[in-house]
């Protein structure tokens, strides 16, 4: 990686920086905290970076809704919430250096999505700059909207191919009153059945840990029904990271087995976490792509491509090519 | 499950709606262009006797959904299948005629109202007969369902195996789960358990070629770009919705429920307040005015206090201690907020009764005036006082009465706006009024539609929420979507210059 | 309020860009508009708001999808007739209205509250008045019609049935008409009896009705013993001839009313009760007030009870032996729909122990009976029937339980076995039962 195109804090600044890349012709990467980005072997492109885009800009309590700087770290935002005793559930998945903006542009799954939904389901305003260099809002401040198309949903996971996020605005809910990690030798089957809606389920070789949020009473009761013992949250490996239907998560997690990685699966989410070497991982990473998912590599020493050869619809392609007509944001972002 | 059902009552169904004999419409001196008469005789050939209308009749009554806003259809086809769809809307395209898909027409925004661009008829496309529940995967709590599958049997379905689906529309009971995705509709439970974009896995949007793409949002990341998210709420403008794989949620094992009255709007807008900063939030906050309240009560018998100038619904769902917990909560803060009367449901037949009444506001507007106009307008939660007096405001200057029921928790507001439309004159206040309380949501930073969608209703007003580049840029990723510019042409944006204002519809021209 | 111009007018688009069909019908130069004093009540035809909440309710919407077979696509044509932009003969609108079952599910879902069956009679009335059957079907109903109300030649009507059934001619008749259930001449000579036993309440009147008194004696008797074991004490005359029921349905709304006033009638300077158990008879004989709009046909109305009306599930379960059976049940739509008796028949039922019911999971769709409907309308008949099989076979249940003749016909041609409920509670209720 090249060094920045220098310290960016408004969207204007993003706008010239695409306006320069256009005009150039040199497509930039897109980086905010570097968490993902830093592990993946990601080539040596000019990077566009928003880490100076920070700040909390209005936290509205009684509105449930914070609206924040694409780079702001998570950890910062999650402290001014848990000051007012409230959270987003978007969790920093790639380290300390997590920010909002690159949580929302790489939508990866924190275990508490099984319980919180999906980190699309917390976005409900985006600002962003596209390739083309238009400044847009999508969504809106309110926790209902339906005014236009959501594009707020289109630019969650979309890794920074289709626009700069500069500013978004969250769903915030309580912090929970209570919070504890369990475990159990059990089978993950007969917990669906007794547990209603743990806010984490992480299965490993060895056994299930669950996290119980909420009444301190319930989740007592809950352990108890489920014979859950008080347990550490589970270490996940950190050298790759599958994602597939949840539904066929079981068949990912046994070729994974079979293959001698080592595993931790989001149960009902759909994400397996992997450690392993480069052979092993490509392996896995057919097996995920059998199962319609893919397997994303963070470790830029395993001399292996970050994402998968995934197929692209024509219709990814003219959105795409609608929003960044020249292709220079991170247009090698999906292929080999 | 239900296949072999469907394949059997086809026979029987195809003739009961068929009509014997020629087909009048079709014959030369009926007024049709050369362009539409070979639609429709393109159409017939793949559909049927019983798969077109397009006579006087037929037409009428496919003029509009639930809205004010009516056009005139060239005729509506009525596919059993995926693959008779395709053909039909291929023939559209081969002859540009543009297309107006529609499922139960229980829209309120005029999504489903057949207007085309130029003066152009279009064909409704109804999906409405394929209404099969695919499948229900109760292990992994999700249902593939047809987009003509009434969301009330869907719920019906799953609550067999202790599932519910969690999007709860007023019109439930007709609404079909196509039209649910379209509109990215809500409903009570908005509020812990979000809108419909939140429990739809995957689309099936077919385009204008009749290619139907599998939209998959069942893996959680590395996906690509999700075109499912934007397909919810498209409103039949990126396509036709054919299919849905829909999130199964638990039923709750305990609910609880209670209902307060306020002696002022703004002491239960502040109450309202108070809930969403607790430590739990409640699953459904529902306020009626006194308004509401007296007309409710005077027909349903619910047990409401009519000396309210406000009531609170409110609901927790969940593990017992959790629930019992939000209740007393709710308890002691509606008391700090002046609440003359608390009633908690001690059984299920008092939390029923007390539901009794919020559900029975169309049935005691019924018997007050046969008319009235639902208005949907969202605003941040905190400014739910200033809205709530601003609509007062607003009905006593245009003479009219309006019942303000509102999804409090959301800040989602649904004035009723009472009249009879035998009176002379009353629509313009109706539209003045409804126009009103938009442009005040617009000024307390609220937005236009909360759960009903833009459909033509609201698409003018898109300028006033959105910027011209973020109308370009709308306007860019449906074009990239749905290139033809066949697929519900009208709906959703606002008009560019130059072709939008011959082709409005008269509003409430047919009330 | 003020009524200056015909409601609901549906209005062009303008301007229309394309000549001709694209003026939808209500412009001035409709070739149709005639100025006919309305038959609607206007204010009925206002209430409702097409918000389509109907639509699932509506068991032909439910068979094609199409609008005009739906409960809103109907009312806008009424209006459309009313209007005089189509004429209520039109082909589409008659089609439209008299495919119609009557069974006014849609009534109970209506937010709005739209009295949509007192619409729909209006209509039919109309059509019939002005296009009365012909031809053989004209003869047919005449009839018909006039055989239902004189007992003698319902009776010589059915003994033929009886005697054609034996000697199996009945098979020549087209499937729609064929009755399914099997007439037996011992059950038209065998005679009513009416319970010994302690009366500690007055007299109820078991009403008899036209093809229930030649073809249900059983049921009749049931009901009767039912009543004595509870303490009525059962009176199976007066008897007149028919309430006017299927009369009412079929648009012939001048019989219907001298029906009406013969029933009612023959029951003066009597009290108590009027026990019907068939739900068509009993929504019919409940709206006579709404019919003759006289003090005499409510106070008439006001007597007329279902049997689950007037026995409650704590009377049956300190009387009922087990029956131990897995039936489904449907219930009529006229006694669910138009006399809104809820789950009280459901809730009588289950207090007999062991008796098992299921309700299929549309319990709320017709099954295609309504009167003559299955015979009329045999399309539409025919797939209300399977629709109604297929769930019947999804309750795995052996046995059907309805309590309306016309369901219990047309349920056996799909050949399942029917029990009526006042036959289920008789048995279970039978003298020698724990008290």
């Amino acid at each position: 990686m090249t060094a920045t195109t220098g310290e960016l804090t408004t969207a204007e600044q993003v706008r010239e920086a695409i306006m320069d890349a256009r005009r150039d012709v040199t497509p930039v990467e897109i980086r905010s905290g570097g968490s993902v980005l830093d592990r993946l072997p990601t080539g040596d492109h000019p990077v566009l970076s928003v880490a100076g885009m920070t700040g909390v800009v209005a936290h509205a309590a009684e509105d449930l809704t914070v609206t924040v700087r694409a780079g702001t770290p998570l950890t910062e935002l999650s402290q001014v919430l848990a000051d007012a005793g409230q959270e987003c559930p978007i969790e920093p998945t790639g380290g300390a250096g997590s920010t909002v903006g690159g949580r929302i542009a790489t939508a990866l799954a924190g275990p508490r999505q099984l319980g919180a939904g999906r980190v699309r389901d917390w976005l409900l305003r985006i600002r962003f700059v596209t390739g083309a260099g238009q400044i847009a809002t999508a969504g809106g401040v309110t926790v209902k909207d339906v005014t236009g198309y959501d594009l707020c949903r289109l630019m969650t996971g979309s890794w920074g191919t289709l626009g700069v996020i500069t500013e978004v605005t969250l769903k915030l809910r309580p912090l929970a009153r209570h919070r504890a990690w369990y475990a159990t030798d059990r089978p993950r089957h007969d917990l669906d059945a007794l547990l209603y809606r743990p806010s984490a389920s992480i299965t490993t070789r060895e056994r299930t840990h669950v996290l119980l949020e909420g009444h301190p009473d319930d989740a007592a009761e809950q352990a108890a029904l489920a014979a859950l013992v008080p347990a550490d949250p589970p270490t996940l490996p950190v050298t790759a990271r599958a994602s597939v239907d949840p539904a066929r998560l079981v068949g990912l997690v046994e070729e994974c087995e079979t293959l001698g990685l080592v595993w931790a699966a989001q149960d009902g989410v759909g994400v397996c976490h992997l450690d392993g070497d480069g052979d092993r991982l490509d392996a896995a990473r057919t097996a995920a792509e059998k199962r319609g998912g893919a397997l994303l590599v963070l470790d830029p020493h395993l001399q292996r491509p970050a994402f998968g050869s995934r197929g692209s619809s024509p219709i990814d392609e003219r959105v795409r090519r609608t929003l960044d007509p020249d292709a220079v944001l991170a247009p090698w972002r999906w292929t080999r | 499950m239900t296949t072999t059902e469907g394949a059997r009552r086809r026979p029987w169904a195809r003739r009961a709606a068929a009509k014997a004999g020629p087909l009048p419409w079709l014959e030369a001196g009926s007024g049709l262009t050369d362009r539409e008469r070979a639609l429709l005789t393109a159409v017939h050939g793949l559909v049927g006797d019983d798969g077109l209308r397009a006579g006087e009749l037929g037409r009428a009554t496919y003029r509009r959904d639930a809205s004010f806003l009516n056009a005139d259809p060239l005729g509506v086809a009525l596919p059993w299948t995926v693959e008779q769809t395709a053909a039909v809307v291929r023939a559209c395209r081969d002859h540009g005629v543009p297309f107006t898909p529609r499922a139960a027409g229980t829209g309120l925004a005029g999504g489903a109202t057949p207007t085309g661009e130029g003066g152009v008829r279009p064909l409704v496309v109804s999906v409405a007969r394929m209404d099969r529940l695919r499948e229900l995967d109760v292990t992994n709590r999700r249902a593939w369902v047809e987009p003509g599958l009434v969301n009330a049997r869907l719920g019906r379905a799953a609550a067999v195996h202790g599932l519910r689906f969690a999007p709860d529309p007023a019109s439930q009971i007709a609404a079909t789960l196509g039209g649910n995705v379209s509109t990215n509709a809500g409903g009570i439970h908005v509020l812990t358990y979000g809108v419909m974009s939140q429990h739809v896995l995957a689309v099936e949007l077919m385009d204008a070629d009749g290619v139907v793409h599998l939209l998959d949002g069942t893996a959680p990341e590395l996906a690509g770009i999700d075109l499912r998210g934007v397909s919810v709420g498209g409103e039949g403008t990126l396509g036709i919705v054919t299919g849905a794989c829909l999130r199964l949620l638990p039923a709750p094992p305990s609910v609880g429920t209670m209902l307060a009255g306020f002696p002022s709007l703004r002491q239960a807008a502040a109450m309202v307040g108070d809930l969403v900063t607790s430590d739990r939030l409640p699953d459904a906050v529902e306020l009626m005015d006194a308004r509401a309240v007296g007309l409710v009560e005077g027909y349903a018998n619910a047990g409401y206090p009519i000396d309210a100038a406000a009531v609170l619904l409110i609901e927790f769902e969940g593990l017992p201690h959790a629930v019992a917990a939000g209740i007393d909560t709710a308890e002691a803060l509606a008391q700090a907020n002046g609440a003359t009367s608390v009633t908690r449901a001690q059984d299920a037949a008092e939390r029923a009764r007390i539901w009794k009444g919020r559900k029975a506001v169309a049935g005691a507007i019924a018997k007050r005036a046969p008319d009235f106009f639902l208005q949907d307008v969202v605003v941040p939660r905190s400014r739910l006082g200033e809205m709530l007096d601003a609509v007062v405001a607003i009905g006593e200057r245009e003479r009219l009465e309006i019942l303000n029921v509102v999804h409090a928790g959301d800040g989602n507001l649904h004035p009723f706006v009472l009249f009879d439309r035998r009176e002379q004159g009353v629509l313009d206040r109706v539209f003045a009024a409804g126009h009103d309380i938009v442009t005040t949501a617009l000024d307390l930073d609220g937005t236009v539609t909360g759960e009903h969608g833009v459909g033509i209703e609201k698409r003018d007003f898109l300028s006033q929420v959105f910027s011209e580049d973020d109308l370009a840029v709308q306007r860019a990723v449906r074009e990239a979507i749905e290139p033809s510019g066949l697929a519900n042409p009208d709906k959703v944006l606002p008009s560019t210059v130059g072709c939008l204002e011959a082709r409005m519809v008269p509003e409430g021209a047919w009330v | 309020m003020t009524t200056p111009e015909p409601i609901d007018r549906p209005t062009p688009p303008e301007p229309p860009a394309v000549p001709g069909p694209s003026a939808p019908p209500g412009t001035a130069t409709s070739p149709h508009t005639v100025t006919e004093p309305s038959i609607f009540d206007a204010d009925l035809l206002a209430q409702c708001v097409q918000c389509g909440f109907c639509l699932s309710s509506c068991p032909t919407y439910e068979v094609t999808h199409l609008e005009e077979h739906g409960p809103r696509g109907r009312i806008l044509a009424m209006r459309l007739a009313d209007a005089g932009d189509l004429p209520l003969t039109d082909p589409d609108v008659k089609e439209s209205l008299e495919t119609c079952v009557q069974c006014r599910a849609c009534e109970l879902v209506c937010p709005s509250l739209v009295e949509f069956g007192a619409l729909i009679e209006t209509a039919r009335t109309e059509i019939a008045r002005r296009e009365p059957p012909r031809g053989l079907r004209g003869l047919a109903h005449r009839v018909g019609f006039f055989a239902l109300a004189r007992r003698s030649w319902l009776r010589a009507g059915v003994a033929g049935l009886a005697i054609m059934q034996l000697l199996r001619l009945d098979r020549v008749l087209p499937d729609t008409v064929r009755p399914a259930r099997r007439v037996r001449l011992r059950e038209l000579r065998r005679g009513y009896q009416r319970p010994r036993g302690i009366r500690t309440r007055g007299p109820a009147y078991v009403f008899r009705g036209c093809v229930m008194d030649q073809m249900f004696r059983a049921t009749h008797q049931a009901v009767a013993d039912v009543l004595g074991s509870i303490g009525y004490d059962p009176r199976f005359e007066p008897a007149p001839p028919c309430c006017g029921a299927l009369h009412t349905h079929a648009g012939r709304e001048d019989q219907a009313r001298g029906l009406a006033q013969q029933t009612i009638r023959a029951y003066a300077g009597t009290e108590g009760p009027i026990v019907v158990d068939s739900a068509g008879c009993g929504a019919a004989m409940k709206e006579f007030g709404h019919l003759l709009g006289t003090p005499e046909a409510e106070a008439f109305s006001a007597r007329v009870v279902d049997l689950s009306e007037v026995v409650t599930p704590a009377e049956v379960a300190a009387r009922a032996r087990p029956i131990p059976l897995e039936l489904a049940y449907q219930a009529p739509c006229h006694g669910r729909n138009v006399q809104r008796l809820g789950d009280l028949p459901l809730a009588l039922l289950r207090a007999i122990p062991e008796l098992t019911l299921i309700e299929p999971d549309d319990e709320h769709l017709c099954c295609g009976s309504g009167g003559i409907y299955s015979i009329e309308q045999p399309d539409f008949g025919n797939a209300l029937l399977e629709k109604k099989d297929a769930s019947l076979q999804r309750t795995g249940a052996r046995g059907v339980v309805s309590g309306n003749p016309g369901c219990a016909m047309q349920i056996a041609r799909a050949g399942w076995e029917i029990h009526h409920p006042a036959e289920l509670l008789a048995r279970a209720m039978r003298p020698g039962g724990p008290v």
